[in-house]
């Protein structure tokens, strides 16, 4: 940060070998989440548990204490790490973004919507999920129920069109009677409300909320890790809005999401993508500090964190601990090096 | 039927396990409605003058979901009628128990293999009784088997419960302080909350202790301009420690203390002693967990203190640069560092869970781990609440320190 322009260059450099590193270890890292476990490969042999490595050609990882080859199983904890740290995190700074420019385009002027069209929106969704319950709760038991359920949904949306239809129709209802709705001041409260808990404590209480598995834990992860990728497209979309060059393309006609893609994305791309893999690393250690309490994920997935909180329990097996310890060590200090790297760049 | 409720109930007969299922859940005042009102389809109302025996309840339920209700609503009332007419005739107590055991048998068969054979042995019992109003009675099955539910049994109904609701309920005994009682071993949650309390608290506050002295210490002899390795070593190490998962840390130092001779002894709790040997471990991984982060936090927000012109007008005046630091530096970057020292005693929380579940304590951690796993949400849902208490008092605090420390604050 306090670098001058000419030393610059010559500190990239040194920090090469090391980025270079970092990143063969992130590309092995995904290999391994797609390569395929050979059939029976975690089965467990109970007369082989806690053979130590590099003696015996066919375990030359070792196994643990259920006589499953630490080599397969550390694959396939792989695998949960990256399956659990990499697609979530994409998904939240997708909503992110979603939520970060929307609030920004709302932050000057204020959504402004007629009050029957709000009622109507209201209701729609309302009724909606009353469907969607019904649905769930009712039909897939009864089939029977199927021919007067769908009645009634197409039936609703015939009503829906008619009445979106009427209401475009009367004007002087619709310019009569705006309601304002503070998108952005809303949007702001609740991130402010999403970082009271520490991410580990939210993750710990809202897993509660749905029976243990990985595709849950993903979800949840998502939800947790939106807020600050929103704040930033928040922050860099408001600043791009002033400039000239912004304007010009709202003057040409451009739609949203060209205007979002061509002129908001390139902008906010580096900080976003750093953040990313700061965010990563950070989440690879609270993944696996969650799957050392065992919490949230289901007790026959393979994971580094329970590897390590059952090694504890046999200490003087010390391949159960370091080669977990090792990976997981490796791809946050991996991750780190190159979020680093990315914001030197940047600057 | 899983196999555990049978090594409970035994192998007792579906009503008898309905009724136990009713009674435990008027035990724990769970058969009240949810909400203040309950939105409903209209075909699975109860029909609440009418009281319906338990036998019939998870009959009707099931049939107007799969029939509708109007239609089990006629085969209710020829059964009435074909009730009233044993009843008045004396007849076998066996065979009308069977009658009426087949109304839950059906309700829970879940496949219609099942319910066929159910049916047909029902069908032959009635034909058995030599009753008029048997056949009726038939008549009136093969109606309701054959018809569907309509459009009408789907539209939503509002029913206005009012006060007699279990979220009523709930919310008045935490505004008078009754957190419940816990789902797994019916103590009350509060007095669980105390006693790991101490634990924790005996964890937490030596620790904050600690890290806090020792992190403005280091932080200010690192902000001195002299260079030295050590100085540069430490920040490496702290860099290090920052990136490390806390859990590693913890069971790093859990490593170290196997193997210098500690043992596994498992925790005292009548013998609460707040020095013993895994308290005071479990103290220093906080300290760890704490320390990287409060110490370059502290550098960070000193050394935007050096440049600072009072800084330079006090050595002009004559002191040193070390005194000057620490009577103006300190003081002028305390006064931003106590939000972050809030927010970091607030999220303390998710620290001293890993080492208690790691050292295996009876703490607030441990207790919210073992609460989430076995899905004791009463307890879940206490320590919550005291979690957020906790975080408001401390941020009322925060701002009253603040004005105190930093009498800028005032004036706005």
């Amino acid at each position: 940060m306090s670098l001058t322009a000419s030393a610059l260059p010559a500190r990239l450099m040194t920090y090469q070998w090391k980025v270079m590193l970092a990143a063969v270890w992130l590309a092995t890292f995904t290999l391994l989440a797609f390569l395929p476990l050979p059939e029976n490969a975690l089965n467990a042999i109970p007369e082989n548990a806690l053979l130590p490595p590099f003696q015996d050609p066919f375990h030359w990882l070792g196994t643990d204490q259920l006589g499953r080859e630490i080599n397969w199983y550390l694959v396939a904890a792989t695998q949960t790490a990256w399956w659990l740290t990499f697609p979530p995190l994409l998904g939240a700074t997708l909503i992110g973004i979603i939520i970060g420019t929307t609030s920004a385009h709302f932050a000057k002027k204020p959504l402004k919507l007629p009050l029957l069209t709000l009622a109507l929106i209201v209701l729609a969704l309302l009724w909606a999920i009353y469907l969607i319950y019904l649905y769930l709760g009712w039909v897939i038991a009864a089939p029977r129920a199927m021919a007067s359920f769908w009645a009634l949904t197409f039936g609703s949306l015939l009503l829906l069109v008619i009445a979106s239809y009427g209401i475009t129709r009367i004007t002087s209802i619709t310019k009569r009677s705006l309601v304002t709705l503070p998108v952005d001041e809303a949007a702001q409260r609740l991130m402010d409300f999403w970082t009271t808990f520490p991410k580990l404590l939210l993750l710990l209480l809202l897993s509660t909320l749905s029976s243990p598995s990985v595709m849950s834990m993903g979800v949840w992860i998502m939800v947790t890790y939106w807020v600050l990728p929103a704040r930033l497209a928040r922050n860099r979309s408001l600043l791009v809005r002033n400039e000239l060059f912004f304007e010009a393309a709202i003057a040409l006609g451009l739609p949203h999401p060209a205007l979002l893609i061509r002129h908001l994305w390139p902008s906010m791309k580096g900080q976003l993508i750093t953040n990313f893999c700061f965010n990563a690393s950070g989440l690879l250690g609270i993944g696996s500090t969650l799957a050392f309490l065992g919490i949230g994920l289901p007790a026959d997935v393979p994971t580094w964190g329970k590897m390590l909180s059952l090694a504890r329990f046999s200490l003087e097996s010390w391949w159960l601990l370091l080669f977990p310890a090792t990976l997981l060590l490796l791809s946050i200090i991996s991750l780190q090096a190159v979020g680093n790297y990315l914001s030197k760049r940047n600057i | 039927m899983d196999q555990a409720d049978v090594t409970a109930y035994g192998n007792a007969a579906s009503s008898v396990q309905q009724q136990v299922k009713a009674d435990y859940l008027k035990r724990r005042g769970l058969d009240q409605p949810l909400f203040y009102f309950k939105i409903s389809p209209n075909g699975l109302q109860k029909n609440g003058t009418v009281p319906t025996p338990y036998y019939l309840e998870a009959f009707i339920e099931k049939a107007s979901k799969t029939h509708g209700l109007n239609a089990t609503r006629a085969f209710l009332r020829e059964w009435n009628l074909f009730l009233l007419d044993i009843e008045s005739q004396t007849q076998s107590l066996s065979k009308n128990i069977a009658l009426h055991a087949f109304f839950n048998d059906w309700a829970l068969q879940e496949s219609s293999k099942g319910r066929a054979s159910l049916e047909s042995r029902f069908l032959l019992d009635l034909t058995k009784t030599g009753q008029n109003r048997a056949s009726k009675v038939m008549q009136a099955w093969h109606q309701l088997m054959n018809s569907s539910p309509q459009v009408t049994d789907l539209l939503p109904t509002i029913a206005w419960v009012g006060n007699k609701n279990q979220y009523h309920i709930w919310l008045a005994g935490i505004i008078t302080g009754n957190l419940g009682t816990s789902t797994k071993d019916y103590e009350p949650v509060k007095d669980k909350l105390l006693s790991s309390l101490k634990v924790s608290a005996s964890i937490a506050l030596p620790a904050t202790f600690v890290a806090l002295v020792l992190s403005c210490m280091l932080a200010f002899w690192m902000s001195l301009p002299e260079k030295s390795e050590l100085k540069t070593g430490i920040t490496h190490i702290l860099y290090a420690l920052d990136s490390l998962p806390g859990f590693m840390i913890t069971l790093g130092i859990f490593a170290l203390y196997l193997i210098l001779g500690g043992t596994l002894a498992s925790y005292d709790a009548l013998s609460f002693n707040p020095f013993s040997g895994t308290i005071l471990l479990g103290s220093l991984s906080v300290v760890l967990f704490l320390l990287p982060f409060l110490t370059l936090f502290f550098q960070r927000s000193l050394l935007s203190e050096l440049n600072q012109p009072y800084i330079r007008t006090a050595q002009a005046k004559g002191m040193s640069f070390r005194n000057a630091l620490a009577t103006h530096g300190v003081p002028n970057a305390l006064a931003s560092v106590t939000v972050v020292v809030a927010d970091m005693l607030a999220s303390l929380i998710a620290g001293v869970l890993i080492v208690e579940v790691t050292f295996s304590l009876p703490g607030t951690g441990s207790l919210l781990a073992h609460s989430l796993v076995s899905q004791d949400f009463a307890t879940v849902i206490g320590l919550t609440l005291s979690l957020l208490l906790f975080r408001t008092t401390l941020m009322w605090l925060t701002e009253a320190a603040n004005s105190f420390l930093d009498p800028r604050t005032q004036r706005v």
